[in-house]
Order: C-alpha cells, then sequence, then structure tokens
C-alpha cells in the first residue's frame, strides 16, 4: 500500500474539493471571456455550475456549499463587492435547490433536472438580490419568461458538458482511491 | 478504503421520462408569462428609464430617429446612448467586467441592463405598461 492509499478520507475529499473549486473558477473566468448570451436579460451561461454539480455528484453537499461559497468569495476579490454578492446569492440559492432535489431523490437526481433547476435558482437568486437589496425596479412578471427559457437552456448546457465529463472525472477519481 | 460515494456514480442518468413533465410545466408557465405580460401592452411605443440607486434619474421617450448621449453627475464614468433605431444602451463605465455593455442595445418592454457595480440600471418599458397595470381586469 502506497503513502497516498493510506491518507484519510477527509483529505482526500478536500483535495478533490479543491480541484473542482480551481476548475469553477477558471469555468467562471472563461465565461466572462465568452461573447454574452442573446439574451434581452443580462444572463450567464453558467458553466462554473458544471463544477459545483460535480462536486455535488462525487463528493457530498458540505463540499458543494464550500465550493460554491469560495467561488463567489472569489468573485468578490475579482469584480468588488456587489458582484460578489449577486454571485453569492445565485450561487447558494442555486446549491440549496439542487442539494434538496438530491436529498429528496436519494441521490439518484437525473443529470438534466439537477442542471436546469440549478441555472433557473442562479438566477433567481440574482434577481431576488437585485431588486430586494438594491431596490432595482424590473417587473419579475417581464423577466419571468426569459429566466424560465434561458435557465433551461443554460441548464442544458451544463447538465450535457457534465454528463460528457462523469466518466473522466470518475476514472480520474478512482485512480487516486 | 473504498469511498461509500462511489457506489451511487455510476447510476446518474442524463434525463428521466418525468423530466420531461417538470420541462413542459416550465415551458408551459414561460409561455403563460409571455401571453400575461403581452396582452398587458397597450401600445408600442416603449420609454426607457433610468436608474441610479433606485432612484429615477431620466425617463427616454424611445422615438425613432432620435439619437443621443446621456452622462450623469452622480457618475461621470458611465454614457448611455439612445440610438435612432429605436433603442438605448450603456456605452462607457469604469466597471470591471462591463456587463453593462456587453448586454447591447435594449428596445423591447422588459428587456433591462444593469451595471452593477455603479448602481446603474436601464428598463424598457411599454408606454402605460406599468401605469395600467391596477386596471387590468385579470378575471374578465
Amino acid at each position: 500500500m502506497s503513502r497516498e492509499e493510506r491518507k484519510p478520507i477527509p483529505i482526500r475529499r478536500l483535495t478533490r474539493s479543491a480541484v473542482l473549486l480551481a476548475a469553477a473558477l477558471v469555468l467562471g473566468w472563461l465565461e466572462g471571456v465568452l461573447p454574452p448570451l442573446p439574451a434581452p436579460i443580462p444572463l450567464r451561461y453558467g458553466l462554473a455550475n458544471v463544477a459545483v454539480m460535480a462536486t455535488l455528484i462525487f463528493i457530498g453537499p458540505f463540499e458543494t456549499f464550500s465550493v460554491a461559497f469560495l467561488k463567489s468569495v472569489f468573485v468578490f476579490m475579482t469584480r468588488g463587492l456587489i458582484a460578489g454578492a449577486v454571485s453569492m446569492t445565485g450561487t447558494l440559492l442555486s446549491v440549496g435547490v439542487m442539494i434538496v432535489l438530491e436529498t429528496l431523490f436519494k441521490r439518484r437526481t437525473s443529470v438534466f433536472l439537477l442542471s436546469i433547476s440549478g441555472a433557473i435558482a442562479h438566477n433567481l437568486g440574482q434577481l431576488i438580490f437585485l431588486v430586494l437589496f438594491m431596490q432595482y425596479k424590473i417587473s419579475v412578471l417581464f423577466v419571468g419568461p426569459y429566466l424560465l427559457l434561458f435557465g433551461i437552456a443554460t441548464g442544458i448546457l451544463s447538465g450535457v458538458l457534465l454528463y460528457v465529463m462523469i466518466r473522466p472525472l470518475q476514472s480520474f477519481f478512482k485512480k487516486r482511491d | 478504503m473504498k469511498d461509500k460515494l462511489d457506489v451511487t456514480r455510476d447510476r446518474r442518468v442524463f434525463i428521466r421520462s418525468r423530466d420531461f413533465f417538470v420541462l413542459f410545466a416550465l415551458i408551459g408557465l414561460a409561455l403563460v408569462l409571455f401571453f400575461v405580460t403581452w396582452s398587458t401592452r397597450t401600445s408600442s411605443a416603449s420609454v426607457a428609464k433610468i436608474y441610479y440607486d433606485g432612484q429615477l434619474l431620466e425617463v427616454v421617450e424611445l422615438t425613432s430617429g432620435t439619437e443621443r448621449d446621456f452622462l450623469f453627475d452622480v457618475d461621470s464614468s458611465i454614457v448611455i446612448r439612445q440610438f435612432a433605431d429605436q433603442s438605448i444602451a450603456f456605452m462607457a463605465s469604469d466597471c470591471p467586467d462591463r456587463v453593462c455593455i456587453r448586454s447591447g442595445k435594449l428596445r423591447r418592454p422588459g428587456e433591462f441592463a444593469a451595471c452593477v457595480p455603479n448602481h446603474f440600471l436601464i428598463v424598457i418599458e411599454g408606454v402605460a405598461q406599468f401605469s395600467d397595470w391596477e386596471d387590468v381586469d385579470l378575471v374578465a
């Protein structure tokens, strides 16, 4: 048995979480340089959510919460307090919804359901922050359809990316078990 | 030692048949909201409302052929331009990510662009859309 194999599980979970946090940060940066979504309201692709969902599937709810929280802390450090707060509310609501789904369906939630509910909750959380805390005069009724339809579209995109990555990630992590 | 979480990995599927009900319900909800907002529009004319920190700074009638820039004392880095094609957009801002500028031209009621770091918001509204909102009889 090698030295690495004798490492306790918490260290392995920590390093896995760190790898996925790094992936979330890179995907978040990549999203920033991509052309904007052709949406009438400012929405994002939600690529970083792929890493957050992977954390939920491969590691656990607590680590997912930590990865999402630290991802928003990074936004706060690089893009300022308000952008960080907007990111934090969206991300935490999204993670909350995904954790509830995973608990309800006993870790058997489909990737599709997980990703579209996460994407819609993320957009909704950001909107709630803008309306409640920034006092933005945005009609939720007008924004609602865009939020839902683009949430579905970006959710499908991140869901497909995650599904494609599940096997490679599985082998990557198994090699280190 | 085998990680207990590994057991569940192989069972993950992309979509289940019940997910289609969720998908259709969400699309249905979006269509209902579209219909409700579309049916309450009383005019094709639009105005752009510019807010700073939640306070209304400017109401711009998006009339055809008018092109002008808006500058504000509260933040000199912000430039908003009204275009001749009845649209409006953020043109300049000193915010780090430029999400407001990347939002592009706004013209249809309900569209908005926000410069969150500088507390600026542009919202497009149909004329009389919100003032008539209380009078809409949804039952009839």
